[in-house]
């Protein structure tokens, strides 16, 4: 799969304003976005504030739901994680070059998805103030984290999973923000000078970055499969019926994967419409994450079949009374609703056509983003109302307050996404360079 | 501060005493709050904040709880209590483990009532025209009115209507009416016993209520009766019950309950007849028919004479009227007149019937038929409630009102308006009669219509005595001073002592003289005491008997058993009830376990603790039968017009599958119109409005007609048909308990009566047989405590639901927070429908299962949750962060998180437990065993150098329960009694099979007419 040596393609110096003119100055209709994202994000932040003062009955948690929607959104967003590191690490590992045009994009969507993840274990612990407790830190009481439950493997899972992709991302970034410094002034200058760490373009200098590039790559591969089960473990290592389960783990690295394509895709459509990024942002590209998500998504209704086939096949009343009334009493909606997002859906993808029409592709994208949504909705909510102790069965009712904060968070996101594309180069002039005709070799004259 | 040895007040208000008194106390709490401004607004505080006494008695030692017996005066039945008081406050009430009557174990009301007395509608003083007036000032204008009256001997136009006083107060108000020339006092009880009086003076010729020895009957034949609910005396009634029910010594015996609809006493028999409404009376006589016609009858017994009163009695049309099959009459009657020790008893509905009397006569029959009077009737030890005025005396003093002939009526608390039918005019009368004076502590719907209002103390801060039954009289004594509410104590005195000073004023004669000379009721009080200390003193000095009963909570003696008269009643018809009205159902109105009639109604407490058979926690419902629900289209919680030919109500429905069909159930004891500001809505929790609610419900005394029983002078609860009709409006009921099916997940076990005695003789396969583990077993050095649950003594009383409540500091969260599944008890009783159709109901009482291998502990992030060394699964509230995973991996769900920062409306949040920490906003608790109690326990054994016995430490829920249901002790004591009972071949964990080895074990219900062991009607539907 190349896109490099055809005819009509951008050249060097093209790529490297066609980069440069998204970080200019924007105009009104940015600012009147950033603005709205930025009033549901007050919105949120206020929730939150009434929700610590009046404490966490304002969310609608109860017997038996304790935890609800933000772990639901938690899990979410930590998926939504994935497909970012999977584009970068993975598919840099593999030479896969049709990822050089995206991989930013899709990189920036993983840390500003884990930073967003990462609030929600504040936001649903009952004293979140106290929620440093978590870590490992060493103190005159000798207290220490209890390192045997999984909401501890999740702070340190969590964590390195942030770093790594920070880090990653930072370093990704220095020789394009190299190429935005060399064409900025001023304070603008300064900044990308400080982040851009004396890059010259020498020779040992590309050495050096190559080498610790793939050597991040390979640091940050293994966490794309650790994370996530990390994080299902949750669920797994607990008692509940349909939570107890050894699939959990690649049940949820599928699901993150294919959700993370979907939000890529969800983001990447505007952006290029936006940028009039037509010539690096192909078809192909739409046809290979639509690809990825129709494979995923396969994959997950096999899963789909495994968890219900192990509930019937346990002959476990627990396990099998928990499928049926998760199928047939309340929120009964929410669970066929997965199914049909996530395995009916996609499989629109089969025809080559709806690969690369935009329309669908969006809208299939909604489709997953809601269904894997809703697919860790159904795991928390349903799962915990019809678990062994039919006394305590009972049905979660979202309140204003949990739904403001949930919209927040997707709010808060987006800020960070919209604030990025502004400011730093989403699409990675380097690597989309490397793809691209050599200009000493196949354009005579063209410009370095 | 002041200078060394100046004893004026310092800077803060305060003397140096009073300083150093405060920082000893209160050293904890000073040096929890700091040096700021929370420190010093303690500190500014009058001593008299900390402890209510100026000069502490002897007994108050600062940090250590007192004891003192008293009386539980929550309902007429007169149990034994132990009150705790610690600083100079109750915050604990416990049956007297030394009184014959509850032998130490207290019904929900009687732990609710701390509630009462720290409740926040307390009247703070004297009250004329419904504001706050000076106590001089009502006492006056209350006595010269009296004054005049006895100057112009006019004493009948004055009246005196108390409740039931049996001891030293009902004399004091006899002298009192006599020395004023008043009207004779009535002692007026709403549930008042009327016909069954009437019944035994016609059938025994004694008008009293005697002793049923139900523990030492072999079947019991109850009709109607609500024993274990407020029967007489349910207390002693429940523990009777349980010694005379449970399997023991191979011997077992039998319950058979007649009532049209499923009360909890009905959930708790071995058989349960549902009988048409008002059929009580026909099902007996034919019962005594088969007895006599087949000459089944006890010899002693007077066969003409009963043959004569069954003459013309057909059982096959009895059955026919009653819809109960004649073969079960018949089998039934022959397994009565076999049984060892039968006894049969009337109540409930069957004894306000409109023909009462004659049902409870036929049920005394059935007694003399196989000569059970004597043997499980005993007359002599006659109960305190024989001795009430009748609702009669009420409703003539009503008319007399009305009629303007009464000038002065004076209600010690009582409250006619609400009890008494809203048709009897009572209300209405009470405007014409010149000054109403009420001597109560907190409003109700009768002090809201009073001219002035007294404020009496509660009785747990009066003297007084109280015989629950002859020869059993209680001494009380107050437990604490005065409650301190807005920052003083309430200026009240005690109803003996007001009843002196008004007496006096009104005679014009001055303390030690004249007929009211006593300088105050406890004189009165020890003077009385001076003819029982010649009786039963034994030749003490008075000052050593009057210690030794104050510490024993009374004296007991055993009374003289009278003979009983044979008296020829003649023919009865055995007709059924007649029910006025067009309507198309039976109103069933019955007294309610939580409310009694009424009178509890404002414990928020007790409004929390669900119903146990609906589990319906606040408002009040009518019970629909599931028939009329499906026509009508009802479901849970839509309302329904409930219209009489006297009235009509709205109450929430809620269908009922065990329901006679031709009838709707209301329980007495809601829909009341409290004044208080808590009652229209009180703050609990800090944040948001919340809706505590104590005017919920509607009374279905505003369905009958006034007229009382002929032949007893009761007011008849049997007397209407009603219509129903759906308004179409909702109001959602909140009950926690989501199924009564438990599909067989080894929640609550049966096993039949049979295979139960096998398997006492088999005895039981090793622990973990089954379940076999991988792991070696928890070591525990020294203890490790545990708990024995007998599910087949558990009657769902719900007692230990609210002495936990009471003991461990629990909140009360409101109807809508119950509702959505954030009650906080740390006990939730839960009824299971079980066996063959689901007919069999058990009662399990669950709270925290302190498992061996507890899935809540791992799965904590900083340990808040762990397990002790000795058994305990601890939560450490200052550790938790509130991630609530112990929540969702606890299997049995009774953790409990504490979604908003609770709070107690003074002074209600005197009752607190100060060994017990008040849990923070976001934190989760449960069950800890009574920790507190465990930590004592150890404390006091090793400060008396020895190791912890068998018994030393009990826990609250253990404590109360009247059937002695649950047992808690050291599992690695093998002689204990709960090791051993965990051992018993009926003994199962729940939920078993996930390997969580709890520590406390269930004994499974043994169940007549079941087959089978538990356990072995596996089979899961899904």
């Amino acid at each position: 799969m190349s896109v490099a040596t055809q005819p009509g393609q951008p050249s060097w110096a093209d790529v490297n304003r066609d980069v440069a003119r998204t970080v200019g100055m924007p105009g009104n209709t940015y600012f009147a976005w950033m603005c709205l994202v930025a009033l549901i994000l007050g919105c949120g932040v206020l929730a939150w504030a009434y929700q610590i003062w009046t404490g966490m009955g304002a969310a609608g948690k109860r017997t038996p739901q304790m935890w609800a929607m933000y772990i639901t959104t938690f899990v979410f967003w930590i998926g939504i994680g994935h497909a970012g590191t999977l584009i970068s690490a993975i598919l840099y590992l593999f030479r896969a070059k049709w990822r050089t045009s995206i991989y930013r994009g899709a990189e920036a969507m993983t840390v500003f998805a884990v930073m967003t993840a990462g609030l929600f274990p504040l936001i649903h612990a009952g004293r979140m103030w106290f929620a440093y407790w978590l870590t490992p830190y060493p103190n005159q009481r000798y207290l220490w984290p209890n390192f045997k439950s999984p909401l501890v493997w999740d702070v340190f899972a969590i964590s390195t999973y942030l770093t790594i992709s920070v880090v990653f991302f930072l370093v990704g970034l220095v020789p394009d923000i190299a190429a935005l410094r060399d064409q900025s002034t001023g304070v603008k200058k300064k900044i990308y000078a400080v982040m851009s760490l004396g890059w010259e373009g020498s020779d040992s200098q590309w050495r050096h970055y190559r080498r610790a590039y793939g050597l991040l790559a390979s640091l940050a591969t293994p966490l794309v499969l650790s994370v996530h089960s990390v994080v299902s473990f949750d669920f797994a290592m607990a008692l509940v019926p349909g939570w107890h389960s050894t699939l959990f783990a690649p049940f949820f690295v599928d699901g993150a994967i294919f959700s993370g394509f979907a939000m890529v895709l969800l983001l990447i459509i505007p952006m290029r419409y936006l940028f009039n990024w037509y010539a690096y942002i192909t078809d192909k590209h739409m046809d290979a994450m639509a690809k990825l998500i129709l494979v995923t998504s396969l994959v997950l209704t096999y899963f789909y079949i495994c968890e219900a086939f192990t509930s019937w096949y346990s002959g476990e009343h627990f396990e099998r009374a928990s499928l049926f009334y998760r199928a047939t009493r309340q929120y009964a909606w929410a669970f066929w609703l997965q199914y049909l997002c996530n395995s009916v859906v996609p499989l629109v993808f089969f025809w080559r056509k709806a690969r690369t029409h935009i329309a669908t592709l969006y809208i299939v994208s909604l489709f997953v983003l809601v269904g894997m949504w809703f697919e860790r909705f159904n795991i928390i909510v349903l799962g915990l109302g019809f678990d062994f102790y039919p006394y305590t069965w009972g049905t979660y009712y979202p309140t204003v307050t949990d739904s403001t904060i949930i919209v927040g968070s997707f709010a808060w996101f987006f800020l960070l996404f919209l604030g990025f594309i502004r400011v730093m180069p989403s699409l990675s002039i380097v690597e989309v360079k490397e793809v691209l005709a050599h200009p000493l070799k196949h354009a005579p004259g063209g410009r370095h | 501060m002041s200078e060394p040895g100046e004893s004026g007040p310092g800077p803060t208000g305060m003397n140096r005493r009073a300083f150093f008194k405060i920082v000893a106390t209160s050293g904890a709490a000073v040096a929890a709050a700091g040096c700021g401004k929370e420190a010093e607004e303690l500190l500014g505080q009058t001593p008299t904040k900390l402890i209510p006494y100026v000069v502490p008695p002897d007994g108050i030692v600062p940090g250590v709880a007192a004891y003192f017996s008293t009386v539980c005066r929550e309902c007429p039945s007169g149990c034994g209590l132990v009150a705790k008081n610690r600083d100079g406050r109750v915050i604990k009430l416990e049956g007297n483990p030394d009184h014959p009557v509850n032998a130490g174990a207290l019904c929900i009301r009687g732990q609710a009532q701390l509630q009462g007395l720290y409740h926040p509608d307390r009247f703070r003083g004297a009250q004329s025209g419904g504001k706050g007036a000076a106590w001089d000032d009502v006492e006056k204008q209350a006595g010269d009115k009296i004054a005049a009256l006895v100057k112009a001997r006019q004493g009948r136009r004055l009246a005196l209507v108390s409740g039931l006083e049996t001891g030293s107060l009902g004399r004091l108000m006899d002298e009192w009416t006599r020395a004023l020339g008043a009207r004779p006092r009535i002692a007026y009880e709403a549930l008042g016993y009327e016909a069954l009086r009437a019944a035994n003076r016609a059938a025994f010729g004694r008008d009293a209520i005697p002793h049923y020895a139900i523990e030492e009957a072999g079947y019991l034949l109850s009709f109607g009766a609500d024993f274990l609910e407020t029967w007489i005396n349910p207390v002693a009634y429940a523990g009777a019950f349980a010694r005379m029910h449970a399997l023991g010594r191979g011997r077992a015996g039998t319950f058979v309950h007649v009532e049209p609809r499923q009360s909890m006493t009905a959930a708790n028999a071995d058989e349960w007849l549902r009988n048409a409404p008002g059929t009580e009376g026909v099902l007996a006589l034919a019962m005594l028919q088969v007895i006599l016609e087949e000459g089944r009858h006890a010899k002693e017994a007077d066969a003409g004479a009963l043959r004569a009163a069954v003459k013309g009695v057909d059982v096959a049309k009895a059955a026919e009227i009653s819809g109960v099959p004649a073969e079960t009459i018949k089998r039934i009657a022959h397994d009565f007149a076999q049984a060892k020790g039968a006894l049969a008893i009337g109540g409930g509905v069957a004894m306000t019937g409109p023909h009462a009397t004659d049902t409870l006569i036929a049920v005394n029959l059935l007694n003399s038929a196989v000569g059970a009077v004597g043997k499980t009737i005993r007359f002599g030890a006659d109960a305190a409630l024989g001795k009430t005025g009748s609702y009669a005396d009420m409703a003539k003093l009503t008319q007399a009102m009305a009629a303007g002939e009464i000038d002065v009526l004076v209600l010690a608390d009582v409250n006619p308006v609400y009890n008494m039918p809203a048709k009897s005019g009572f209300a209405e009368a009470l405007a014409k009669v010149g000054l109403v004076v009420s001597l109560a502590n907190h409003p109700t719907e009768t002090t809201a219509k009073s001219t002035v209002v007294l404020p009496a103390l509660h009785a747990l801060e009066s003297w007084g005595d109280y015989a629950a039954r002859d020869g059993v009289i209680g001494l009380m004594q107050p437990t604490m001073g005065p409650v301190t509410m807005d920052g003083k104590p309430v200026d009240g005195k005690s109803t003996g002592d007001i009843l002196l000073s008004l007496g006096r004023r009104a005679l014009g004669t001055e303390e030690g003289k004249g007929p009211l000379k006593w300088g105050s009721f406890e004189e009165y009080v020890r003077e009385q005491w001076q003819g029982l200390a010649r009786q039963h003193g034994g030749g003490k000095a008075f000052a050593d008997f009057w210690e030794e009963s104050l510490r024993r909570g009374g004296v007991w003696g055993a009374p003289a058993t009278p003979a009983v008269g044979k008296v020829d009643i003649g023919r009865l018809t055995g007709e059924p009830a007649k029910l006025e009205g067009d309507g198309t159902h039976a109103l069933l109105l019955y007294p309610s376990i939580r409310f009694y009639d009424g009178r509890s109604a404002d414990k928020p407490w007790l409004q929390e603790a669900p119903d146990v058979m609906t589990q319906v926690a606040w408002d009040g419902w009518v019970e629909v039968p599931v028939e009329t629900a499906d026509k009508l289209g009802l479901g849970r919680g839509d309302m329904v017009k409930l219209t009489s030919p006297h009235g009509s109500i709205e109450l929430p429905a809620w269908p009922s599958k065990t329901l006679h069909p031709g009838a709707v159930a209301v329980a007495m004891g809601l829909g009341h119109d409290f004044p208080g500001a808590f009652a229209n809505g009180g703050r609990i929790r800090t944040n948001t409005e919340h809706d505590v609610f104590l005017n919920g419900g509607a009374s279905p005394l505003r369905l009958l007609p006034a007229a009382p029983e002929v032949a007893s002078g009761g007011l008849p609860h049997l007397a209407v048909k009603v219509s129903l009709t759906r308004t179409g409006a909702r109001r959602p009921l909140a009950i926690p308990q989501a199924t009564f099916d438990d599909e067989n997940r080894e929640i609550a076990e049966i096993v039949g009566l049979a295979a139960a005695r096998e398997m006492e003789l088999r005895g039981k396969s090793p622990e973990g047989a089954s379940f076999p583990s991988m792991y070696p077993p928890i070591k525990y050095p020294d203890y490790r405590w545990g708990m024995a649950v007998d599910v087949d003594a558990c009657t769902g009383c719900q007692a230990c639901v609210v002495a936990c409540s009471a003991e461990n500091n629990v909140p009360v969260v409101g109807k809508a927070q119950v509702a959505y599944g954030r009650a906080q008890q740390w006990i939730r009783l839960e009824r299971w429908e079980k066996g063959q159709g689901g007919k069999t109901n058990v009662f399990l009482p669950m709270f925290c299962q302190h498992c061996g291998v507890a899935p809540c502990e791992p799965v904590c992030p900083v340990y808040a949750a762990y397990h002790t060394a000795e058994g305990l699964n601890a939560q450490v509230y200052n550790r938790c962060v509130g991630t609530r995973y112990c929540g969702n991996n606890c299997p049995y769900h009774v953790r409990r998180f504490n979604w908003f920062n609770y709070t107690w409306t003074a002074p209600l949040d005197q009752q607190l437990n100060p060994d017990v920490a008040v849990r923070q906003l976001g934190v989760m608790e449960k069950c800890t065993m009574c920790i507190q109690r465990i930590e004592k326990g150890k404390n006091d054994a090793r400060e008396a150098g020895r190791a912890v016995k068998d018994g030393d430490i009990q826990t609250a829920c253990q404590q109360t329960c009247p059937t002695q249901a649950i047992s808690f002790g050291n599992l690695k004591e093998g002689a204990a009694r709960v090791t051993k009972l965990s051992a018993s071949p009926r003994s199962y964990h729940v939920l078993q099979q996930l390997g969580t080895r709890p520590a406390v074990t269930y004994l499974a219900k043994v169940v007549r007419g079941e087959t089978g062991g538990h356990g072995a009607e596996k089979g899961h539907k899904a």
